[in-house]
């Protein structure tokens, strides 16, 4: 899936905030379970990141187009 | 019982809400029009089985799969794992090596309402969309 143009960057790049922000938090919660967590965070991880490429992608196409 | 698929929209996306579905409803209606969707369906086939031995507790469907694009790129889930993950080391070492076509994100509770209500449940756009909660 890419981003096609300014509005899907924007709702990206605030899923990618919130996705960001419960990493932190969970990073630091010790109250959940152990194996929960690792995998918890392994997913979170894994969609901030291809947000991140998405985005990336999207603005690297903007230049070449400029 | 048999649980209705709801028809897609306009858009051809599933409408709002996690709708219930068993895999011979998840194969009719969405593992079947293509050889690519014949291929993925087979894939979802494998991680139920294998997400069901390991101790998952929940899974949704997600991403362009339950959609009504005839060759979808991928099939998002996410997989609700409670304390007593992994109760099969097998089963959840393949989950973990993965499976073609599938995107899989294993979370716990607070995680996997998120995704349902925010990452996923959300289009590009900011509209909410419908899922698809594999049941028995």
């Amino acid at each position: 899936m890419s981003i096609m143009n300014e509005v899907e960057l924007a709702n990206t790049r605030a899923k990618l905030l919130r996705l960001e922000k419960r990493f932190a938090e969970l990073s630091l919660d010790t109250t959940e379970d152990r194996r929960v967590r690792e995998y918890t965070l392994r997913s979170l991880k894994g969609t901030i990141n291809q947000f991140k490429e998405e985005i990336a992608r999207y603005q690297v196409r903007l230049v070449v187009r400029a | 019982m048999s649980h209705m698929i709801p028809p897609f929209t306009v858009t051809g996306v599933l409408p709002l809400g996690v709708h219930p579905a068993t895999l011979v409803e998840i194969t009719a209606r969405f593992g079947q029009s293509s050889e690519l969707r014949r291929v993925q369906m087979e894939s979802v086939r494998w991680m139920i089985d294998l997400a069901t031995r390991a101790g998952v507790q929940r899974i949704v469907l997600n991403g362009s799969f339950v959609t009504d694009i005839l060759e979808p790129n991928d099939v998002d889930c996410v997989l609700l794992i409670g304390s007593g993950f992994p109760s099969d080391a097998t089963a959840t070492k393949e989950l973990d090596v993965g499976l073609p076509f599938l995107e899989m994100k294993l979370v716990g509770l607070v995680d996997f309402k998120e995704y349902i209500d925010d990452i996923f449940g959300t289009d590009r756009f900011g509209v909410r969309k419908g899922m698809i909660e594999v049941i028995q």
